[in-house]
């Protein structure tokens, strides 16, 4: 019984020369098939159980992680990367197999000499949890709070960046993002932004109302209990209204 | 402030208003004091004149008189005097007695005498002659007998009027009175007033008896002068006659005159007046004289009537009035400008001393003579520490030195001195360590005031406390450092971004292994990838040293860039670059578009299963050179996706370049893909 190996890139050059390589390092290996995307890979994978695959990492639709984490047949698995600092020094950790691009024989040759002695021990079952939750960790983006909001002007939606806005306001049933360019309306309700947006920058000062703090020009307060704040290249000054001015009290 | 009165007149002008009413009152006093020396003046020429006329008159009476004296003398030289005699004799006075109505001659006639007397004067040619009397109607009738007759037996009148002639004069008491008193007395005796009514004559008139004793006979004693009595002289005068003949040929215009009789009873005692209108006594000028006229006294009264004092009065008291007025009015005018004048001058110095003083510098005015303060507001005063009279008049290097006036550099430096030496404008900015170890900076400003022919009289120091000006200044300057810094960190941050976006080792790693995976079998595309590599490789380089590229250029380096991509990728990527040749010459920086293109393959189309295309597209709209990368990749349906945008660079770099006349949309494109548009002025 041959092995059965799957190599999957999206970009196909590359699928071509290691399927290349591999027919002349290893021509016992049978090629059963390839992939160039991640929903590709996952679904050949779970399909044709191959007893090898060569996955890319970063890949169009899931990403090589997201295939291993998700797959139902446990293949063998070789990670392809270009270059990945952390996803490099978390391989070598945990010592799965990966190919640097551009793939060389030599370290070729060694990822299949380990792949064959994996496959000779019969008890190749990859311990793959730690490496993928450090992968993961490692490549997933560090802001968990969105720097572009979607706003339509007119037909056409923009992305305006959360640092270009002055404030955001609720009216009626509909949201506004307002910037010095003007106003953009908005899908997202004022409660979803309030959690989408860093708490740091944005504050909520009345229930329909959030407010980019680097653009505040000045507090004032107009009578006991009253506040209002001026925005810079906005004339309309905005009410605090009294569920939010804790946090003025202070200034 | 002083408040209206009226209308021109302030409260400050209260003193000119009483010395206009000072100059109007002594103006009228003046003009009446003037008037009553003129009226004075004039009473005393008319006193004067009229004596003259009292005395025409007097003498003039005195000659009528004289006439009944020269008859006198005829019946004395003769021994008959026959009525033509006496013609001839009266005659020849009566011509040069003015005012004479008649001269009659009354004999003593016994009454065995008076057939003989009347028939002698049938005889000279009056037939109807007789002795006659008045009866008790006033008619003519003969004469009743009597032992003596006075009969006027000779008259000679001014017109013939012969109406008296055989009047028995002593028929009348009064006329009897007369004749006893002037025998008696040996004088003339005058009549009281009477009327000439036989002569048709209502004018009053009065007669003069001169008795006529006989010839050689004695009439020393009243015996001798009732026996020897021969007859009487009679004049006959009528008043207005005589006055007017005595006071012919003087200008009596405006002089009325009254004669009164002062012997006569009260209702008889006007004899004469031409008075037409009786005035009351003001303004009426009087002259009373007494006139002895044969045993009467009269009294003469000169009166002048308002046209005499309008004749002789003269304007000069009113001029004296009018040139007064004038001149008050004048001298008024001209104290009232003056006083305002002066009142504006003081306003004016006032209002300038208050703007001196309201200006936050320290001002001072420094003769260039000696060099000494001769005016100065408060702030100077204020900042010499000294009082005012310390600082007036002391000299400027003195006043300065004392701190923390800004003097504290040598002298030779002020701009005091260098103003007086180069009679130019001179400034300095000078910074003063103050005691609390902070530091003012003071603009010196010194301007020269010159006369007509340039030199120098003052020079104006203007000292500014301009530290907060500075400090704003030094803030900016240090601000346009930072953003300049800021600027150049964002060129030196795109260089290395466009250094590693070529050497992104994801990039430049897979590109190297796709031409590995070609030099074997397409040597052909692995050369061409190679050499868009290389290209993309060295010009990013290049132009990571250079701030400017033009469009050319920058599309050149995309093309080689998305070739790369579209190499790796295959069929999943196409794209276009369209850029009118017109725009190709225009500058543009390097690498600007580079992130959005990559955004565009990153973001858009790798991670997108099917692929997409990219465009790229330049046109003018509006001014404005719009760039816009388009693709039909993911877009950004999912918001996480749009979250690794490399932007911030981007837009930094256009603030640094255009300020905010540049911008920066991303927008999403219909059915998917986004587009980024950058634009920028022409």
């Amino acid at each position: 019984m041959s092995i059965r190996a799957l190599i999957a890139d999206d970009e196909p050059k590359l699928g071509e020369y290691l399927a290349e390589r591999l027919a002349e390092l290893w021509p016992e290996l049978e090629l059963c098939c390839t992939a160039v995307n991640g929903n590709d890979a996952l679904a050949k994978i779970n399909n044709e159980k191959p007893d090898l695959a060569f996955l890319d990492i970063k890949m169009p639709g899931v990403s090589g992680l997201e295939v291993a984490r998700r797959m139902t047949h446990a293949s063998l698995l070789v990670f392809v990367t270009a270059y990945h600092k952390y996803a490099v020094d978390a391989f070598e950790e945990e010592a799965v197999d990966y190919l640097l691009k551009p793939i060389s024989d030599e370290r070729l040759m060694r990822t299949i000499a380990r792949i064959k002695s994996r496959l000779a021990d019969n008890g190749g079952v990859q311990e793959l949890g730690s490496l993928l939750s450090k992968l993961t960790k490692a490549m997933e983006n560090k802001d968990t709070y969105v720097r572009y909001l979607r706003a339509s002007s007119g037909k056409v939606m923009r992305l305006i960046s959360v640092d270009d806005v002055l404030f955001i306001s609720a009216r009626s049933k509909y949201t506004f993002a307002v910037t010095k360019d003007g106003e953009f309306l908005m899908r997202t309700s004022l409660s979803e932004l309030v959690k989408q947006l860093d708490p740091e920058r944005f504050w909520q000062i009345h229930r329909s109302t959030i407010v980019n703090a680097s653009k505040v020009i000045s507090v004032s307060q107009t009578a006991r209990e009253m506040y209002v704040l001026t925005v810079k290249n906005y004339q309309e000054p905005l009410t605090v209204s009294r569920a939010y001015i804790h946090q003025f009290k202070h200034m | 402030m002083e408040k209206k009165i009226k209308g021109y007149f302030t409260k400050n002008d209260m003193p000119v208003i009483m010395m206009l009413g000072a100059g109007i009152l002594l103006s009228v006093l003046t003009c009446i004091l003037v008037q009553r020396l003129e009226f004075k003046n004039l009473r005393n020429n008319f006193i004067l004149d009229n004596q003259n006329y009292s005395v025409a008159l007097e003498k003039s009476i005195e000659g009528n008189l004289s006439s009944l004296n020269a008859i006198e003398g005829l019946y004395a030289s003769s021994s008959k005097v026959t009525r033509a005699r006496f013609r001839t004799f009266v005659n020849m006075i009566m011509p040069q007695s003015n005012g004479i109505h008649a001269l009659r001659w009354i004999p003593r006639v016994a009454g065995a005498e008076r057939k003989q007397y009347e028939a002698a004067a049938i005889k000279d040619g009056y037939p109807h002659y007789r002795f006659m009397e008045l009866n008790s109607q006033k008619k003519l009738v003969t004469a009743g007998k009597r032992d003596e007759y006075f009969p006027v037996y000779f008259t000679e009148s001014i017109g013939k009027n012969e109406a008296a002639l055989g009047l028995d004069i002593s028929a009348n008491p009064n006329g009897k009175k007369s004749l006893e008193k002037a025998r008696d007395t040996g004088a003339a005796v005058a009549s009281r007033r009477i009327t000439l009514f036989l002569e048709g004559d209502n004018q009053f008139a009065f007669l003069v008896f001169q008795p006529i004793y006989r010839n050689a006979l004695p009439h020393d004693t009243l015996e001798e002068r009732r026996k020897n009595l021969m007859g009487f002289a009679l004049g006959v005068f009528r008043f207005g006659d005589m006055v007017d003949a005595a006071l012919r040929g003087i200008n009596l215009y405006g002089i009325e005159i009254d004669l009164f009789d002062e012997s006569a009873t009260p209702e008889r005692r006007m004899l004469y007046s031409n008075v037409r209108q009786r005035n009351s006594a003001s303004e009426v000028l009087t002259f009373t004289k007494t006139l002895n006229v044969a045993d009467r006294q009269w009294t003469v009264k000169f009166h002048s009537t308002p046209e005499y004092l309008s004749t002789h009065k003269t304007l000069y008291s009113w001029a004296v009035l009018a040139a007064g007025l004038i001149f008050t009015f004048f001298l008024a005018l001209y104290v009232l400008k003056m006083k305002r004048h002066a009142f504006e001058m003081e306003r004016s110095k006032d209002t300038v001393t208050a703007v001196l003083n309201s200006i936050n510098a320290a001002i001072a005015i420094v003769d260039s003579k000696d060099m000494r303060i001769s005016a100065c507001n408060k702030v100077f005063i204020g900042e010499s520490q000294a009082g005012e009279n310390d600082v007036m008049g002391r000299r400027c290097d003195d006043v300065a030195h004392r701190r923390p006036l800004p003097c504290n550099q040598l002298c030779k430096e002020c701009p005091v001195t260098l103003t007086m030496r180069t009679r130019e404008y001179a400034a300095r900015e000078s910074i003063h360590h103050c005691a609390d170890s902070s530091v003012k900076y003071i603009d010196i400003s010194a301007y020269p005031i010159k006369d007509d022919t340039g030199n120098v009289l003052h020079v104006v120091y203007i000292a500014q406390d301009i530290t907060e000006r500075k400090e704003a200044e030094n803030s900016r300057l240090k601000e346009q450092q930072v953003r300049r810094m800021s600027a150049e960190r964002q060129v030196v941050e795109t260089r290395l971004r466009m250094l590693q976006a070529q050497i992104e080792p994801h990039f430049l790693f897979n590109t190297l292994a796709n031409i590995i995976s070609l030099i074997d079998k397409e040597p052909k595309s692995a050369k061409n990838t190679l050499q868009h590599l290389t290209r993309s490789l060295r010009l990013s380089l290049e132009r990571s040293r250079e701030n400017e590229s033009t469009l050319e250029q920058e599309a050149k380096m995309l093309r080689d860039y998305l070739s790369i991509f579209k190499m790796r990728l295959g069929p999943r990527l196409d794209f276009t670059i369209e850029i009118p040749v017109e725009l190709l010459k225009l500058p543009f920086p390097p690498m600007l578009l580079q992130p959005l293109v990559e955004n565009a393959i990153k973001h858009g189309i790798e991670p997108k299963v099917e692929g997409g295309s990219v465009a790229i597209k330049a046109k003018k709209m509006d001014g404005l050179l719009r760039l816009s990368v388009s693709d039909t990749g993911l877009g950004f349906s999912d918001p996480m996706n749009a979250q690794g945008l490399g932007l911030e660079n981007v837009k930094a770099r256009l603030q640094a370049l255009y300020n905010v006349n540049a911008s920066l949309i991303l927008e999403e494109n219909i059915p998917c893909g986004a587009t980024a548009i950058i634009e920028v002025p022409l």
